[in-house]
């Protein structure tokens, strides 16, 4: 039977509108798989001229065999394979390869239902997502705000009870200078315990007052120039009364000998403090603490080194994060705080420099900082007579 | 250049290059337009309503006359929602505050976008506005509204064929609450449809942004 004229134009003019404008993959393939024909959609979505090309070469792969040969093999099927596109993103293409005289037609084409679903579905999820984000946002204000409310909290209520703890502090020195010699031992020793207690909780008030102001913004540094000896002088002097009643022995190491810093004086000694006291602490009685210093690329690094039991590596992520719960227990079974490092590291940062610990197993702990260049002054200064203010 | 009454000349500036980069899908420049007229310090108000609101109803516009797809739509509006992200930290004060609104879109209603901007415009005066997003079920809502315990309810509508979900939604809210204030807004009555709310008692409907800035700072009914 001949064909009517019209139907060899209608698929002449079908096959030309599938080659030039359909958003449908048309490839004539050889039996071998060989491309022999990509229409320009096929062309643009894989962004190469795929004439002459293996029909493997389009297809991402997979696991199992050759793609391209089994949609030859099995006409008029459809069936899911995954191609390269120019865009470099993957593609979905429902495939159906028909027999045309001595050659094959393949087609690749979407799934329109499954792109309408993903649409909808895409959709949903962005509003779901400005919805949390708008929550998150919201929230986060909130927590903003209510940690500003608690800090001036902490500073205001530290404050009230600074004067009070000074004051007992101060009158039980009194009394166990000038009543001792009227009192029983048992209420010396009350006494003793008193004064003891009043003294951790002035420190303990102390560092509520640090962090307060610190979090609160205020920490102004007062810069001035001291040399290394110097800076470690009252630190020492600090520990050595809690050192000596355990027969820890405090040694020192600095170098560069004399080396002269740009800091706030004050403050360092501070963090020194905190670092040596700590040390001593989780030292067994009789063991020796050294605090050094050294040259660290162009700054300098502090350290004081313990034979403590040191700490794990979990406990080294958030050893200077404010209650983060790694003061932990001391030697004497009281829990701290453990502010004393968080206090510590923002006075570090404000100079620039940076906090570090390590803790080798059963080497017992190195905790310091490095200071960066800035905070060197020249060895031999004529500018400042300064010392530590 | 071009300019819409009473909007801010800054907006107005970049509202051409901003229009044309959002119905090109490019996040990154309307990102940009929208981050130099934040670091300007132009209004949070001015951005919503000049630039982003503006924008989308041209889009909307543009549209309807078959000029543009409906995926250039959703983009557009998926980047504007991006905006409003990153401009919603301006919008949050953290403080403690007295007076809270709950905004919701009714269900079947898919336009969320005013619905937040209401919300975050009472926010901008003082209010705590918790927003429910889209396609909202009573039970969501009438859960919120128990446990944030709001002075005022918002519902937003933007589809007119979608006037049952929200006569329902005022139902449901009424069953439970007769007394709470109820505010509805959105452009679903923008061609009028306004008597349907009349049979309810504390529901009123807030035609601009005037008037909703009128209530959020205590200068109009309810
Ligand atoms: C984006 C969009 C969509 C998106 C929405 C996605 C999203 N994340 O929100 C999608 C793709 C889902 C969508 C779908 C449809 N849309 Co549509 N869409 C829009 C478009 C372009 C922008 C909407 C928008 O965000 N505007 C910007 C915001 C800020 O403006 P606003 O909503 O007016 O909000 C302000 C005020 O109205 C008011 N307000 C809003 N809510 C509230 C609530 C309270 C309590 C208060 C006080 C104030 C208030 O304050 C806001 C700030 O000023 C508009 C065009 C337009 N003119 O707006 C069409 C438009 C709203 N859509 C329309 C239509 C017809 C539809 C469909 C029915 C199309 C269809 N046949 O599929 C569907 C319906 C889906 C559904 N069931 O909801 C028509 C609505 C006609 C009508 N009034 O009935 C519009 C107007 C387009 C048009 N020109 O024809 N659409």
């Amino acid at each position: 039977m001949e064909a009517p004229d019209s139907n060899i134009a209608i698929a002449a003019a079908g096959w030309h509108f599938l080659c030039e404008r359909a958003e449908i993959l048309v490839l004539r393939v050889s039996r071998e798989g060989a491309i022999l024909h990509a229409n320009r959609h096929a062309v643009e979505l894989t962004g190469i001229p795929l004439e002459g090309e293996p029909l493997e070469h389009i297809f991402l792969g997979f696991a199992d065999g050759p793609v391209g040969r089994r949609l030859l093999d099995r006409t008029g099927e459809t069936h899911l394979a995954n191609i390269r596109t120019a865009n470099g993103l993957p593609e979905t293409l429902y495939f159906t390869a028909l027999p045309a005289g001595d050659e094959m037609v393949l087609f690749g084409q979407t799934d329109a239902q499954e792109q309408v679903r993903l649409r909808k579905e895409v959709l949903a999820l962005n509003h779901e997502m400005g919805n949390l984000s708008r929550e998150l946002t919201q929230k986060n204000a909130e927590l903003a705000w209510l940690n500003a409310q608690k800090t001036q909290f902490l500073g205001m209520a530290t404050h009230d009870l600074r004067k009070p703890a000074g004051l007992i502090l101060s009158y039980a020195e009194m009394l166990e200078e000038e009543a001792s010699g009227t009192l029983r031992e048992d209420h010396l020793h009350l006494l003793d315990t008193i004064r003891a207690s009043a003294e951790r909780m002035k420190r303990v008030i102390e560092d509520f007052l640090d962090v307060a102001m610190i979090e609160s913004g205020k920490l102004n540094l007062d810069m001035g120039v001291a040399a290394i000896e110097e800076l470690v002088k009252s630190p020492l002097l600090l520990v050595s009364k809690s050192a000596s009643r355990r027969g820890v022995v405090v040694t020192t190491d600095l170098a560069p000998a004399g080396q002269r810093l740009r800091v706030d004086g004050q403050k360092l000694e501070q963090v020194i403090t905190n670092l040596l006291s700590n040390a001593v602490e989780q030292s067994p009685d009789g063991a020796t603490v050294q605090v050094g210093s050294r040259r660290h690329g162009d700054g300098i690094r502090f350290f004081v080194t313990d034979a403590g039991k040191g700490f794990s590596e979990e406990v080294r992520g958030r050893l200077f994060t404010a209650f983060a719960g790694t003061g932990g227990q001391k030697r004497d079974g009281e829990r701290s705080i453990g502010l004393g490092l968080a206090i510590s590291r923002r006075i570090v940062e404000a100079h620039g420099g940076t906090m570090m610990a390590e803790s080798p197993p059963g080497k017992g702990a190195t905790v310091g900082f490095i200071l960066p260049a800035q905070c060197l002054a020249p060895m031999r200064s004529d500018e400042q007579n300064g010392g530590v203010r | 250049m071009s300019e819409q009454p009473g909007s801010d000349p800054r907006v107005d500036s970049v509202y051409d290059r901003y229009l044309a980069s959002l119905l090109e899908g490019e996040r990154t420049e309307c990102t940009s337009v929208v981050e130099g007229l934040r670091a300007g310090e132009v209004p949070l108000r001015s951005l919503y309503v000049d630039l982003f609101q503006r924008a989308l109803y041209q889009v909307g516009d543009l549209w309807e006359q078959n000029r543009v797809s409906v995926a250039t739509e959703h983009l557009a509006t998926a980047i504007t929602e991006r905006m409003v992200a990153l401009v919603e930290p301006g919008v949050f004060g953290g403080e403690a505050r007295r007076r809270v609104i709950v905004v919701a879109c009714v269900a079947d209603e898919y336009h969320q976008l005013g619905g937040r901007m209401a919300a975050d415009l009472f926010e901008l005066h003082g209010w705590r506005a918790y927003f429910l997003g889209a396609n909202t079920p009573h039970s969501s809502l009438l859960d919120l509204i128990e446990k944030t315990k709001p002075d005022l309810v918002g519902l937003s509508l933007s589809i007119y064929f979608n006037l049952p979900s929200l006569l329902a939604a005022l139902d449901a809210v009424r069953a439970a609450h007769p007394d709470l204030p109820i505010i509805v807004g959105g452009q679903a009555f923008r061609w009028g449809g306004e008597e349907s709310l009349r049979r309810y008692e504390g529901v009123t409907l807030v035609k601009t942004v005037d008037d909703l800035e009128r209530i959020a700072t205590g200068h109009g009914s309810p």
